[in-house]
């Protein structure tokens, strides 16, 4: 039987704690094991020990001690925590309990302590505090939104990325808050773009919400404001903690969209883009063109290679072409090649063929483009080409492309041929070489006024061939600018020689016209005036007739008839005159070459009977050639000669002299007479019509034609003639002819 | 106006190379009723200054062409310089040059074609010419 | 009678014309051309005055003989075509035998052309032309009224209208000057080569343009307007 003292005692013994048993005089009388153990002493040396001793704080030992001593019956317990000291001077914290030792007959004998060593607990609160501290900055470093809401579904904690994540329902998360109150704030305040506008869009999402919540399936990607997807795992543990983790996956969904839309791109764009593993050989992916273009769908696809639908290669040939990426030498590879379409068609391609280590394992990607338009297209331009070289080398015209400083760049044939070299031998040279030196500077000049407001310049050259001929050449010359700067110069030349010639004939004709038109003014002038005057009188003096016939009156009739007829004679002369001048004025000249001599003497033998009457005498000095119309020249002597006869010195026999010369611009032939001369200022006059020369001459007849006949055929002649007006005693008249 | 004349009797000289023009002018003059005419002749300019010298000319009708092809410019001047004051008219058969614009500066007072002179036309050169343009209101002797 | 068929260029020849000469020459050719062998223009004044051709401004070539009294050159205001002028201002041709004026039938005529003129300032003028009858057509009588008024709108330009235009030509001053130094019109004649009857034309062109009546007053205007010093 286990009697109280013993279970005491075994207690004592056997309790982990130290028990202290200390007296009125505050000295230990007894200690048990734990205490000797505890505090490094053997029991014998506790007992009689002061407890102030194990106190690690002298504060602590008299604090206690003024609290329990001197021991009274009715003291209280004490219950301390404070640091121990053990023998070896370590210290350790403890939870004191001090106690009434009561005598039977209850008066206190002392006291007894017990000592609860803190340390572990100590020690396992630290490591629990330091725990819950890393827990903590792990919570808060981490990017992850985390929660735990209790099994009332009440907030517990939350890191403050998660505060962050859910930032507008932040407000609503307090500790305690409910889970629906909390996505309640938030649906209000816009926090799930998801949910809706309308209330039963948001009660619909709330429930759904809660239902999730309560029962966590698989994590799902959930929208909050701002534009961010997160991925919501939710877990309820074996005590119905809700632990939430928030991860913020927007990144990915981007990602994953990019991926998405690049697929989309990859799929529809309109190059045919082709995967296909290089271990197998067979295709993994086509896109839409590429399956479109060769008539398989994706299932067909994947049951092909490439030599499937390429035309003309074996395996063996196919294999080859491949090597080079199948063996990993070439990264890239670029050929043209033909493909089968399903039916049968085939086109042409060209391919891109890439590998990709990349994956998972190695594949070849593959650009293909159908290059049958392209090559129809190359094949119209070849075409367009030959077309233009055609053009180039059958039209007449010359072309030629220089630089801007006129290196020539390019020459045609035909012009090639013109200047008598081959078109690479003109190359290199500067086109200016090419042309007549006389012609330079004013190129020289055209071209520099390019600018690239006015980039194309004509203008009108002599040009000479290679085999000497002189023609006229229109030349159009284009600057090109890029950006503002002259790059090229191209110049097309057009024959004009025959144009030109014909503007010249025209020109000349004109010229004529002119003449003629004026000579036709002047001839009505003429005989507007001298021939009316005496019309006027004939008109008068026949009146004058009538009236004196029917008075009676006579004696004048005679006079009256007398000037009828010397005007009607002079008018007679006129008009002859001046038919002859029209005659021979304005004919069209038939020039050969004959000797001036003959002509002097013709038109000398044409005057004979006046020669003879004069007893005239012509002195002929002249050996040269004249190229002229023989009858017309003959005419101009004759007047000049005829001139000399008329305005004679009474008295004197006449004696003429022709001189003839070569001089620098052609011919210069001198006929004077020993005769009265012609006043200096009338010098210009004479050659007029029907002008008078003296005082004594016969009225309305002067000088005639003749001499205005002479300077018309010398201007027929492209010559003149004029008075000599130094000349004295006589007049002399120069003739001049051009070479 | 010579003082010394008669009212109604006038001296008109002709200077003129061609002679008819003499004979066709005095024709004319008798169909102008001015009987009063006394019409003069002579061919060439050095006559006609001597005939103004010796004085009683009144008016002086001056070929345009006299020889050898002296026109207006260089024989009115010649008139003026002999002392002529009396009217001056150009007479030509084509005055359509255009030097004849300037006729006032060479001291000649009218111009008119040959083949407008009749009668008429005299009288009025006649009328025109020999009216006293200020006689009602003027007076030579106001000094 | 000798009847002249100049005619006269009228473009270049009413430039050319610078004195009543020319004017006279003018109008005769212009008559002439419509077959009219005499003329007459004047000025239209007051009625009790009739058509006094010899107006300093008219022109005519009427013969004397036709007139009642030569030294008055008048067609009387009853006459038809006096009256005519006065009343209208449309050109037209009238049959002469209604006439009793001798000027009008003597020497044959048989037809009048009747011109009113009127010149820039209002005073109106009378052209009249006397010849064989005809008949003038529309036309015709169009282009005789047209061409008068031309010749009449030079004529106001040369002459008529000297009287209003304040300025002396050089000639004029000259002349001026000459009379200021006690020269008579014969003596400056003589000193500028004129004829004693141009110098007395520019001497009463002055004494109209000044509206003085005498040498006296021109002299004095002159000096007063500081024209002559």
């Amino acid at each position: 039987m286990l009697s109280p003292e013993y279970l005491l005692k075994a207690l004592y013994e056997t309790l982990p704690d130290p028990v202290l048993i200390v007296n009125e005089h505050r000295v230990i009388v007894a200690a048990n094991s734990a205490a000797a153990e505890k505090f490094g002493y053997s029991i014998a040396e506790l007992t009689g020990m002061e407890p102030s001793a194990l106190y690690e704080s002298i504060q602590d030992a008299r604090e206690v001690g003024e609290a329990l001593y001197p021991i009274r019956d009715d003291i209280k317990s004490l219950h301390r925590r404070l640091s121990l000291k053990r023998k070896d001077g370590s210290v350790f914290p403890s939870e004191l309990t001090v106690s009434r030792l009561g005598s039977p007959d209850g008066k206190t004998v002392g006291l007894v302590a017990l000592v609860r060593d803190l340390s572990e607990i100590y020690q396992a609160q630290e490591e629990r505090l330091r725990a819950e501290a890393i827990l903590n900055t792990a919570l808060a470093s981490i990017s992850e939104g985390f929660v735990v809401y209790d099994d009332q579904d009440r907030l517990v904690l939350c890191n403050d990325a998660y505060r962050e994540i859910y930032s507008i329902s932040n407000p609503a998360m307090k500790i305690g808050a409910t889970f629906e109150s909390i996505i309640r704030y938030g649906v209000e305040r816009g926090q799930y773009p998801d949910a809706g506008d309308t209330a039963e869009e948001h009660e619909a999402w709330i429930a759904r919400r809660l239902e999730r919540h309560r029962n966590p399936g698989a994590p799902y990607v959930q929208l909050v404001q701002p534009n961010r997807s997160l991925l919501v795992e939710e877990h309820v543990t074996d005590d119905n903690l809700h632990v939430g983790v928030r991860t913020d996956v927007s990144v990915l969904s981007e990602a994953k969209n990019e991926a998405e839309r690049l697929g989309l791109i990859i799929e529809n764009v309109a190059q045919e883009v082709y995967l296909a593993s290089i271990t197998h050989g067979k295709f993994i992916s086509a896109n839409k063109a590429a399956r479109d273009n060769l008539q398989y769908s994706m299932e067909e696809m994947r049951e092909l290679s490439a030599a499937d639908f390429v035309v003309g290669s074996t395996g063996e040939e196919m294999a080859a072409l491949f090597a080079p990426i199948t063996s990993g030498e070439a990264k890239v590879q670029i050929f043209n090649t033909r493909h089968r379409r399903k039916d049968g068609s085939t086109y042409p391609c060209r391919v891109r063929l890439e590998r990709m280590d990349d994956l998972y394992e190695p594949v070849a990607l593959a650009f293909v483009e159908d290059i049958t338009e392209r090559l129809e297209i190359e094949r119209a331009l070849k075409q367009k080409e030959h077309e233009f070289q055609t053009l180039v080398r059958n039209i007449p015209d010359f072309i030629t492309r220089a630089t801007p400083d006129t290196t020539l760049t390019y020459v045609n044939e035909n012009y090639a041929n013109f200047v008598g070299l081959t078109p690479d031998d003109m190359i290199g040279r500067k086109f200016l070489e090419f042309v007549p030196e006389a012609e330079q500077e004013m190129l020289i000049q055209h071209l520099a006024n390019f600018s690239q407001e006015r980039p194309m310049r004509v203008s009108e050259q002599a040009m000479f061939s290679s085999s000497g001929e002189a023609l006229w050449y229109l030349w159009s010359n284009l600057m090109v600018y890029e950006d503002g700067k002259p790059t090229e110069l191209v110049s097309v030349g057009r024959d004009i020689t025959e144009v030109r010639e014909a503007q010249d004939r025209i020109a000349k004709q004109s010229r004529e016209l002119e003449l003629r038109n004026n000579a036709l003014e002047q001839f009505s002038a003429i005989v507007s005036h001298d021939l009316k005057a005496p019309l006027r009188q004939i008109r008068l003096f026949a009146d004058m007739i009538a009236e004196d016939v029917s008075t009676g009156k006579t004696e004048d009739l005679a006079t009256f008839s007398g000037y009828i007829s010397k005007r009607s004679e002079a008018m007679e002369e006129m008009t002859s005159s001046l038919l002859q001048y029209s005659q021979l004025a304005y004919q069209t000249i038939n020039p050969e070459n004959f000797q001036l001599s003959e002509a002097l003497n013709l038109a000398w033998n044409n005057l004979a009977v006046n020669v003879g009457e004069a007893q005239a005498t012509l002195h002929v000095e002249s050996e040269v050639t004249v190229y002229a119309d023989f009858n017309l020249l003959t005419q101009l002597f004759q007047n000049l000669f005829a001139n000399s006869l008329k305005y004679r010195q009474p008295g004197s026999a006449v004696a003429i002299k022709a001189h003839a010369r070569p001089v620098q611009d052609g011919l210069k032939i001198d006929v004077e007479d020993n005769g009265i001369g012609i006043a200096p200022e009338q010098s210009e006059r004479i050659f007029g019509v029907f002008q008078r020369l003296h005082a004594d001459e016969k009225l309305y007849s002067g000088t005639g034609i003749g001499l205005a006949l002479c300077r018309r055929i010398a201007e027929s002649h492209d010559g003149s003639v004029y008075l000599d007006t130094s000349f004295r005693n006589g007049a002399r008249f120069v003739v001049m002819l051009p070479a | 106006m010579s003082s010394e004349q008669s009212d109604n009797q006038i001296r008109i000289l002709l200077v003129d190379d061609d002679p008819a023009e003499h004979i066709l002018l005095q024709r004319k003059l008798k169909s102008a009723e001015d009987g009063c005419i006394d019409l003069d002749y002579v061919s060439d300019i050095g006559s006609a200054v001597d005939v103004v010298k010796a004085g009683g000319v009144d008016m002086i009708f001056l070929d345009n062409r006299l020889v050898p092809n002296n026109d207006f410019r260089e024989t009115a001047p010649q008139l003026r310089g002999a002392g002529f004051i009396g009217p001056i008219g150009i007479i030509s058969s084509d005055i359509s040059g255009r030097y004849f614009e300037q006729f006032r500066d060479y001291g000649v007072d009218f111009k008119i074609g040959k083949d407008e002179i009749d009668g008429t036309v005299i009288n009025f050169i006649i009328n025109e010419y020999t009216q006293d343009q200020l006689s009602e209101t003027c007076s030579e002797d106001y000094m | 009678m000798l009847v002249t068929e100049t005619v006269l260029h009228l473009g270049p020849e009413l430039e050319r014309a610078v004195n009543r000469m020319d004017f006279f020459r003018l109008f005769k050719s212009l008559a002439g051309s419509h077959r009219f062998a005499h003329f007459g223009l004047s000025e239209i004044l007051a009625e009790e005055q009739g058509l006094n051709l010899q107006h300093v401004h008219a022109l005519h070539n009427f013969p004397l003989a036709w007139f009642d009294d030569p030294k008055q050159q008048v067609i009387d205001s009853d006459d038809p075509v006096f009256v005519y002028l006065q009343q209208s201002s449309a050109p037209c041709v009238k049959d002469t035998s209604e006439n009793r004026s001798a000027v009008l039938t003597a020497g044959g005529s048989r037809s009048v052309a009747i011109v009113p003129l009127h010149a820039a300032t209002g005073k109106r003028y009378g052209l009249i032309m006397v010849g064989e009858a005809r008949d003038l057509d529309h036309q015709s009588l169009a282009l005789l009224a047209l061409d008068a008024a031309l010749i009449f709108q030079r004529y106001f330009e040369v002459i008529l209208s000297l009287d209003s235009i304040s300025g002396l030509s050089d000639r004029e001053i000259q002349i001026v000057r000459w009379t200021s130094e006690g020269k008579t019109s014969a003596e400056i004649a003589i000193i500028l080569g004129l004829s004693e009857h141009t110098v007395n034309s520019y001497i009463a062109a002055v004494l109209r343009k000044l509206h003085v009546v005498n040498r006296a007053q021109m002299v004095a205007s002159a000096i007063r307007s500081g024209l002559i010093t």
